[in-house]
């Protein structure tokens, strides 16, 4: 059955494109959509560890309210999401998500229009791909035909 | 009369066409550019007698002049339509006048040649008019035999579709267990029904449980039944799912979501082909058929240990991938005529097709919901449509503003020719009860040949 969507995010960064097919996608195959934002810990400041409990907590509500802004609109369009925050190695840290959870039809890339890098520089993601439950889809704008 | 289709040596489609016009000249022309592009070409100048051949004969596409002198182009296409309501037609006008045309759209013209044309604009409108007749021939025909034929039918033209279809039906009248992969949406439950509705136990019912959907404590409980008092609220015995497919199949539908402890039990009653009622004393006999279906790389589950081998290698007897729909190429605008068919009938709607536009988005969109996910945009284009013709605004709007590409993981791996063979000889002896005479017999080789396999494969 066709009912959970997961748009994996990585650092904050938002695709809004892919957010956009997300819920179009949800809406007609009648799916539920997940939001997994996934922040490297290289990426919190620095002196995170000196401070971690205070660099955790800003960035759970910033990605909290990040998230919540996310989830209106398909809310309204009566399709049911979840979000989560993982801190730590991000291609770990999908897959402990992943394992947890019920499995998902499809993932959607949701930080940028591809990934950075491409497969050859092998950005995480890419290389994470080949053991994932499901195709993970990059969505970029169509260029005009 | 169906068009030809389309092959690799012959990329646009020919078909009969009947051409109807007052003026000698452009009949003659209209004639030379069609028959160059391989059409079979009957020209008229009479309305009258052309209407006559249409009674008697059968033709794909109708170019009529819209002004004539016994009989307009309109009243033409009425009596045309009335004989034929699958004719494709060509208004050709002089006078290109908005009331003719409009007229001619609601009559059921969908296609316009304006004079003065060049050839390649009547090579371009009779190659569109036959490419939607062959369409709709086509979705017409699987309705047709849909409905004609017993099991549900896997539709598709393209080359890994027949290819399933051919393994449907080798694998069906032979009884084996069956491991159905695919991506959600490809149809695994649709090949499990044809593969049941094709075997011998056709008549026997066809049982669909998804592994998914419950925990292992209630699953053991749908699947293999309790007795009476077995725990507290079970007031009556109740027979399971395995029981109830007696005599027929049961579908496993994501097979690699089932509990390891549920995996054991499975295993347990496939090998001893009997189920002990939750709660019971005496084994139930089980006589079915399994096919397990997973979107999920089962293999690769088995090396990480989440998926029990000897369980894998039982249910894999035979394996059947199914293809991607974006992967399916021709088999999108097929099946999309064949969904427009079906939901025209459903909410009584009389759409005639697809504008070219929208076609195009369809075919190159990479629907990560495969089938269903088609069938689920051409249900609201038909429940939105408000033309005769289902156009881009009818479809959803991200499937013109975006472009997906995707990172997929490997395909499932096709077993080995040994691996193959192993399972086979496995299952022969399980259905001739281990007796070699009769498992050597079957597979056509001598007993110690066999015997000789079975060392090499451990299945003593």
């Amino acid at each position: 059955m066709f009912k959970r969507v997961l748009v994996v995010m990585e650092n904050e960064k938002v695709n809004t494109q892919a957010v956009y097919y997300a819920r179009e996608l949800a809406q007609r195959m009648d799916s539920e959509v997940s939001f997994l934002m996934l922040v490297e810990m290289a990426s919190l400041d620095r002196t995170w560890l000196g401070s971690s409990r205070g660099a955790i907590s800003e960035l759970d509500d910033r990605v909290g309210r990040q998230m919540a802004e996310l989830s209106e609109d398909f809310l309204r369009l009566g399709i049911a999401t979840s979000a989560a925050l993982r801190v730590g190695d991000p291609k770990q840290e999908l897959f402990k998500f992943l394992a947890e959870r019920p499995p998902f039809q499809v993932l959607i890339w949701g930080s940028h229009e591809e990934l950075p890098g491409g497969a050859s520089r092998g950005h995480w993601m890419a290389k994470a791909a080949a053991s994932l439950e499901c195709p993970l889809w990059t969505v970029s704008s169509r260029r005009s035909s | 009369m169906a068009p030809d289709s389309p092959t690799p040596h012959n990329p646009a489609p020919t078909g009969r066409i009947m051409v109807v016009d007052d003026e000698g000249t452009a009949l003659k022309n209209l004639r030379r550019i069609l028959e160059k592009e391989g059409h079979q070409v009957s020209t008229y100048s009479n309305p009258v007698r052309a209407l006559e051949l249409l009674k008697r004969e059968a033709f794909d596409v109708l170019l009529s002049d819209l002004r004539m002198p016994h009989m307009d182009g309109l009243e033409l296409l009425d009596q045309a339509k009335l004989i034929d309501p699958g004719l494709e037609v060509v208004i050709i006008t002089g006078y290109a006048s908005l009331n003719g045309a409009v007229e001619a759209t609601k009559k059921g013209a969908y296609h316009f040649l304006a004079k003065p044309f060049t050839p390649d604009q009547v090579r371009a409108v009779v190659a569109e008019a036959l490419a939607l007749k062959l369409s709709r021939d086509q979705a017409h025909a699987l309705e047709q035999e849909q409905s004609q034929e017993q099991g549900p039918l896997i539709i598709g033209q393209s080359p890994q579709m027949r290819r399933v279809a051919e393994v449907v039906a080798q694998i069906a009248p032979t009884g084996c267990n069956v491991l159905i992969m695919g991506e959600s949406g490809t149809g695994k439950e649709l090949a499990a029904r044809a593969i049941h509705a094709q075997s011998q136990c056709a008549g026997g019912p066809f049982v669909a449980f998804n592994c998914a959907a419950l925990n292992a404590e209630l699953m053991e409980n749908e699947l293999f039944g309790h007795e009476k008092g077995a725990y507290t609220g079970a007031g009556e015995a109740k027979a399971g799912l395995l029981e109830a497919a007696q005599g027929g199949t049961i579908f496993l539908d994501e097979i690699g979501e089932m509990p390891q402890a549920m995996q054991v039990k499975l295993l347990r009653a496939l090998q001893e082909r009997e189920v002990l009622r939750v709660g019971g004393t005496e084994p139930i006999g089980l006589q079915l058929r399994v096919v397990a279906a997973t979107a999920r790389d089962l293999k690769a589950e088995v090396g990480l240990g989440a998926f029990r081998q000897d369980l894998y290698y039982r249910l894999n007897v035979v394996s059947l991938q199914l293809p991607r729909l974006a992967e399916r190429g021709d088999d999108i605008q097929l099946l999309a005529y064949f969904f427009l068919g079906m939901f025209n009938q459903r909410m009584h709607k009389e759409i005639r097709g697809l504008g070219g536009r929208a076609l195009d988005l369809l075919n190159s969109y990479a629907y990560p919901g495969n089938v269903r996910e088609l069938a689920n945009i051409m249900e609201r284009a038909v429940a939105l449509c408000g033309q005769d013709m289902i156009t881009e605004r009818d479809l959803p709007p991200d499937l013109a503003a975006v472009e997906l590409a995707s990172f997929s993981r490997p395909g499932g791996e096709e077993p080995t020719l040994e691996e193959l063979e192993r399972r086979y000889i496995e299952h022969i002896l399980e259905i001739t009860g281990g007796v070699r005479t009769r498992a050597a017999a079957i597979l056509g080789i001598d007993r110690v040949s066999l015997w000789r396999k079975m060392k090499k494969f451990s299945l003593e």
